[in-house]
């Protein structure tokens, strides 16, 4: 399943990195390359069935620490 | 990207569209329980001190938004890491946006599909939408905002007859303290994330009155949603609405007019996805423009697909239920984005207003 997900983000990246390729842009290609490649990892992860943490238990823990429980 | 423009019409519809966003479908004012009008009402009347603050910053710096005007006020470095704040509450914002649809559509619509499927062709059309630019999405909201209109008053006239009056009484029974927990959340959601639009509204030529587009916008937005949550209290009852996660659906689908007037929940939908995907390109709208911002790039294009994308990763590990979004919706989102919605701006309001004073201070002594 995540051969799909792999497969598909490289189809992904085929198409949008020639336009950006030829725009010699050194900056824009840096960041447009290091987040497609944080999504692709973060996309296998979920594929593969992995628990990944999630901050919404970290704000709700602080938002509980600084106003109480009964709030 | 710097002769794209949307009109000032098309401006107020956006805003009526994303202030319509998820809450036709939701509560957000469950806590109120019967009170739930009233403070809507209140919420209303706070927005409207909210709204003129933002239109103030934006009239005083033409032709730029948020992060220009952060890093003008505050300097580069802390300009651009309040920046980068902005863009993790709207992010994280439009994850919650689609982890409601997800949970929408596996809930009532598809629930034999494996959800990624509706979620797949949603991310795409969000893709399509951003490359083509806010121009596109000015002008194909200002043709839909009517089926969202006609659809409305005809379910709202077609519910008539289920309404009972009695269920809006006792008006006041749990005392203050309910009606006001109620108009808190209500504020925060979904009056208060308007802060999206002042990060929108940069390279938009046409729009000269900024506070009335937001006035207009903000009046219209807050009379359907009046509207709405008074509809489903009459027609359900506070006890009812408290145990549903999507009440408006619950209200429509008992309609029962004649042969040919039952089970409309389509149309419900069909309004619903219009207004979801609104408000979900503007807020992906919002953290692409931030993100180009931050870097110092003009163009936001070349980075909306990785951007979706996360949106999309992000939302499916972001809960791991519906019981527990709806308790961290309950709990914690009201406090959490008081502080970005509010206290953000509300400090670069008075640093903006300093700045202006001594200038035309300066001005005079000159």
């Amino acid at each position: 399943m995540f051969l799909l997900v792999i497969i598909l983000y490289i189809i992904i990246i085929f198409l949008e990195s020639i336009p950006l390729l030829k725009e010699k842009n050194r900056g824009k290609t840096i960041v447009y390359f290091s987040l497609i490649i944080f999504s692709m990892i973060i996309s296998i992860l979920i594929s593969l069935g992995i628990q990944l943490p999630s901050p919404s238990n970290l704000i709700k823990n602080m938002i509980i620490s600084i106003f109480g429980k009964n709030n | 990207m710097n002769n794209e423009a949307i009109s000032e019409r098309q401006g107020i519809i956006l805003i009526i569209l994303f202030i319509l966003g998820t809450t036709l479908l939701l509560a957000p004012s469950g806590a109120a329980k019967q009170d739930a009008w009233i403070a809507i009402i209140i919420a209303y009347s706070w927005a409207i001190i909210l709204l003129l603050i933002f239109s103030r910053i934006l009239s005083l710096y033409p032709g730029k938004d948020l992060f220009d005007i952060l890093q003008i006020v505050m300097g580069k470095f802390i300009g651009k890491i309040i920046s980068i704040l902005m863009i993790w509450f709207v992010f994280h914002d439009g994850a919650l946006i689609m982890r409601n649809l997800s949970d929408f559509t596996n809930t009532l619509v598809f629930t034999n599909t494996p959800v990624i499927v509706p979620m797949a062709f949603f991310t795409i059309l969000l893709i399509w939408g951003l490359k083509e630019g806010i121009e596109v999405i000015g002008r194909w909201s200002e043709f839909f905002i009517w089926i969202v209109i006609l659809l409305f008053i005809i379910y709202t006239t077609l519910s008539l007859s289920e309404m009972d009056i009695n269920r809006l009484k006792p008006i006041l029974n749990g005392g203050v303290t309910p009606l006001l927990k109620g108009t808190f959340s209500c504020f925060s959601y979904p009056f208060g994330e308007i802060v999206v639009f002042t990060m929108v509204f940069s390279n938009i030529s046409k729009i000269k009155n900024y506070s009335k587009t937001f006035m207009v916008g903000l009046g219209l937005g807050g009379l359907i949603i009046f509207i709405a949550t008074l509809c489903n209290l009459l027609v359900l009852g506070s006890e009812t609405i408290s145990r549903v996660y999507f009440p408006s659906i619950l209200a429509i689908s008992l309609i029962h007019v004649g042969q040919m007037f039952q089970r409309m929940e389509m149309g419900a939908i069909l309004v619903f996805l219009v207004c979801v995907f609104v408000k979900a390109i503007i807020c992906l709208f919002a953290v692409c423009n931030g993100i180009s911002k931050v870097f110092g790039f003009n163009d936001y294009r070349f980075i909306a697909t990785p951007v979706t994308l996360l949106m999309f990763n992000f939302s499916t590990f972001v809960y791991i239920s519906t019981m527990e979004m709806s308790a961290w919706t309950a709990i914690a989102w009201p406090y959490y984005s008081f502080f970005f919605e509010v206290i953000i701006p509300l400090v670069v309001f008075i640093l903006v207003e300093i700045k202006s004073i001594r200038s035309a201070t300066k001005n005079i002594i000159k």
